[in-house]
This record gives C-alpha cells, structure tokens and sequence, in this order.
C-alpha cells in the first residue's frame, strides 16, 4: 500500500455571496498522478490554491505528509512550512521577470532554503535539462515561447523537492503548438514518481496520464475514479452532460 | 545689440557654479526619494486615518510652488536656527546662515509627493502573478519585496525618476531669488555687474541644456541597461529604431531587380 501524502478534509470556500467550495474531501496516495476536471465555476483552481493557502479556505483542513494545518491558520511560520511541502505552476507561468530562467530556478532554493549558489546552480542546471532548456539558460522569460517559460516553471517546481507538485491548468494559456510540449514535460516528469494533482481540461492528457480523476462540480467532488471510469463511463449525469460536450464539441 | 565677446566670457563664471547646481539638484533629489519612500509607506499604512493625513499632507505639498517653499523658508530661517541652538545651549551667529541646506530642503520638500507617486505607481505596475509566485514558493513577504518585487520596481521607476531629476534641477535656478549662487544666480549677478544680459543668459540657458542633456543620456542609458528583460529581443534592440526605417526596405531596394539581371 502506498503511503497518503495529502487529505483535504472538509474544506469549505465563499467569495462573498458565492459559495465556491462546499465541502471538499481528497486524498491522495504518494506517487499518483491526479486530474482534476470540471465546467468552469466549479472550484478546481479555487480547490488547489487552498492547498498551499494563496486562498486559504474558511473551513476545513489540509495536511501533507503528516503535517495537519487548519484552514483558519494565521500563524505564517505553520502555512510557510505545509507550503514547502508543495509546489505550483501556475497558468500564467509567473516565472520572476527580473531572473534569467536558470535564476528562477535557484531562485527558491537560494532564498528560501538557503542552499549555497554553486551548488544550487548545480541543481538548476538538472532540472533545466530534464525539462530540455539547458540551452536557454541564461534568456529571461520574456525572451523565452510559452511553452518554454511553462516548462522552467516545471523546473523550478521540481528542484524544491516538494511532496505534490499543484498544476493550475498549465497549458490554458498556450497556442495550441506549445501544448504538446508542456503535456510531454508533465508525462515526463510523472513518470519520475513525483506527486501531482493537475487542473486541466486536456481529456486526452488525463486519459493517458493520470492514475486518477476526479471531476468537480458546484464546489464538492461528483465523481472520483480512474480514468477510464470517469471519463468513458462516468455515473453522474452532470459529469455525463460535461463529458460529452468535451468529446464531442459539435454536438453542442 | 549681442556682444559675442560677453557672451564668452559668461560662460566661466557659469561653469563655475556648476558644483552647486548639481549638488543641489543630487542631495534634495536623494531627499526627496528617501522622504518619497517613506511618504509611499505612510500612503499605503493599513491604518484608514493615517493613509487619509498622509494623503491630505501629500497633496498639500504638491499644491504649493517651489519658489514659495523657499520664500517661507528663507524668512524663517534665522528663528528657527536660533531656537535649534538653543536646544544644545548655543548661540547661533546669522553670519553663515545655512541657506544652500535650507533651500535643499525646500527643493526636496516640493519633490517629496511626486517621488512617492512614483513609487506607488511602480509598486502597482507589476503584476499580481509575481506576488503569488513568491508567496506560492514560501518566500517571506521581505524576501519577495527584496529579491522579486524592488528590483521590478527600480526599473518601472527609472524614467519617471529620470524625469523628476532633471525637473529638480531645472528647478534649482528658482534658488538664486533667495541668494544661492548656483548657475542662474550667477549669470544674473555676471549679467548685472556688465549689463550683458542676453549674453549671460542665453550662455546659462545653453549650459543648464547640457547638463540636461548629460543626465538625460546617463537615465536612458541606466533605463536600457536595468530593463532590458522587460522587453523581448530588448538586449538589442534601440527605441529609436522606431523611428528609422525599417530595414525592409533598405534591403528590397538593394536587390537587384531580376528581370534586369537578366
């Protein structure tokens, strides 16, 4: 049996008058690969970015790798250090506009966990290559394709050595040329064992390299399953109706 | 009537009061930023009462003209310097009255709310992804502020500070009405002994130019050099470039028509 690195518990989420989050419960195993989709509106970036509380939820509690915190947690020692626990690549990628791509992946380890430069810029160097950019290395993001700048994000996600690694719908923003290369990275880096829970609306993707989905609706969790259960024989009717739409766009 | 020999000779005394040009255009422009900064923290203070005096006082010092700044200061220079002496027991002198520091800071004074509206402006020009990405890496709200978000902010800075400084030095000829011998003051006092005053000031009018000129390439350059990532392709890229032609044309006009070729 493979070990639970992560349980949302409970977790309860409201912008003003809209209930986002309405009781949310994941759990996820180490090394699983999880694919979270949904319509818009449901909650599945809302869902991850409770998990390293850049939206701290109202209720509920997220714990990782036996580290329990509370949603209402104020103490910013306690959210920092369930935060390194945990990595996000963004959909905008938010690589830091004034470091070079290799910069933006020492970048966290120098500054927050003080590794020395030499040998952080060791570990830049690996991860850039993993992700096949050893050759931009010292191009700053604005010099660098979307797709490019997605995949340094990877890698500067990857050299913190977190537990999850949190994908907000990383390719949403891409032409649809550039997909293809940040999905391979992704596939790439799942197979090294790491712990991924990704939003995204690629189904193709899901199918092939997730070990589970689960589809959101109205703030809760509609259906939970591998692959093929969710997607090809899903139960709910909702998530039946959003499939379907998906599949096949010109029966809308 | 322009005597050309005047004008020549105006130009020495001119250079001569350089020094005190530029550094009253230096320090109160390094006042200003320092008291900008502040002022921009003070604007942005959680508290709603203070953000709301600060406001008030910012907009009351922009309202205020420099010249009258350093006419308020001038006058009360000699009481306030007498009760500060008295606080350390002294007798204050009024033969070297610190009237260059005074002006300084009157200069600064006026210049205060608009550095803090650079600063503001700066602070909002980057984009919220930047703040998310540090926090979302566990960086501390300082190590975002030091590593990440200042060094964005000089450089969204850099022209409107470019901008700021050669206005404060522009505006440092309005310190010779309260006696400060910088370039201005020294081109009317020359103008004045020789009755020469086209001469003297179209010789200061040409001297302040270059000055400008000179700080004004030192900030385009800082400006390429600091922002360089901002833009793609900007390591190499000039702005004027913009305004030659483009190279299209040079090279279609260059080929060789074909069918002449042949």
């Amino acid at each position: 049996m493979a070990d639970k690195i992560l349980e949302i518990s409970n977790v309860y989420k409201r912008f003003g008058d809209n209930n986002v989050l309405n009781g949310v419960n994941i759990s996820v195993e180490k090394g699983e690969v999880i694919v979270i989709l949904g319509p818009s509106g449901s909650g599945k970036t809302t869902m991850l970015r409770t998990i390293n509380f850049l939206d701290p939820a109202d209720a509920g509690e997220i714990s990782i790798d036996g580290m329990t915190v509370k949603c209402q947690e104020k103490n910013k020692k306690k959210v920092r250090a369930l935060r390194q626990k945990t990595a996000m690549v963004f959909q905008q990628y938010n690589l830091f506009r004034n470091r070079t791509a290799i910069e933006n992946v020492m970048e966290g380890l120098t500054v927050v966990k003080k590794v020395p430069k030499a040998e952080a810029k060791k570990i830049a160097e690996a991860a850039l290559a993993q992700v096949g950019l050893s050759d931009k290395a010292a191009l700053y993001p604005a010099q660098l394709s979307g797709g490019q700048q997605q995949r340094v994000s990877i890698a500067r996600a990857l050299v913190m050595k977190p537990e999850v690694i949190l994908f907000d719908e990383p390719t949403s923003a891409l032409d649809p040329e550039l997909v293809g290369e940040v999905l391979k990275c992704i596939r790439d880096v799942a197979k090294t064992g790491i712990t991924m829970i990704i939003v995204t609306h690629e189904i193709a993707f899901a199918k092939e390299a997730a070990t589970r989905v689960i589809f959101m609706d109205g703030g809760v969790v509609v259906e939970n399953g591998t692959p093929d259960e969710v997607i090809n024989h899903p139960k709910t009717e909702r998530a039946q109706v959003f499939l379907e739409r998906i599949n096949h766009p010109q029966a809308v | 009537m322009f005597d050309q020999s005047m004008f020549f000779q105006s130009f020495l005394p001119i250079i001569r009061a350089m020094p005190t040009t530029l550094i009253l255009t230096v320090t109160s422009c390094v006042l200003a930023l320092l008291g900008g900064i502040i002022l921009a923290l003070l604007m942005t203070c959680p508290v709603k009462i203070i953000r709301g005096i600060f406001k008030v006082v910012s907009s009351f010092l922009k309202g205020i003209p420099i010249l009258v700044f350093l006419y308020v200061f001038s006058v009360s220079i000699d009481s306030v310097m007498t009760k500060l002496y008295a606080l350390f027991n002294l007798t204050y002198s009024n033969r070297n009255t610190p009237t260059l520091q005074f002006a300084i800071l009157a200069l600064a004074l006026s210049y205060i709310p608009y550095m803090a509206d650079m600063i503001l402006s700066a602070y909002r020009a980057i984009p919220n992804g930047q703040f998310e990405a540090a926090e979302a890496f566990s960086f501390t709200k300082s190590q975002a502020m030091f590593h990440i978000i200042i060094p964005q902010m000089t450089v969204i800075a850099v022209p409107n500070f470019g901008n700021h400084f050669v206005n404060l030095l522009k505006a440092t000829s309005l310190t010779c009405m309260v006696t400060i011998m910088e370039m201005m003051g020294t081109a009317r006092n020359f103008a004045t002994m020789n009755q020469t005053f086209l001469e003297a000031y179209t010789a200061c009018a040409l001297l302040y130019w270059l000055v400008f000129e000179i700080f004004e390439r030192l900030f385009q350059f800082i400006e390429k050099k600091a922002g360089r990532y901002l833009q793609p392709g900007a390591l190499t890229r000039r702005r004027f470039h913009l305004f030659r032609k483009p190279a299209r044309m040079h090279v279609s006009q260059k080929q060789p028509n074909p069918e002449q070729a042949l």
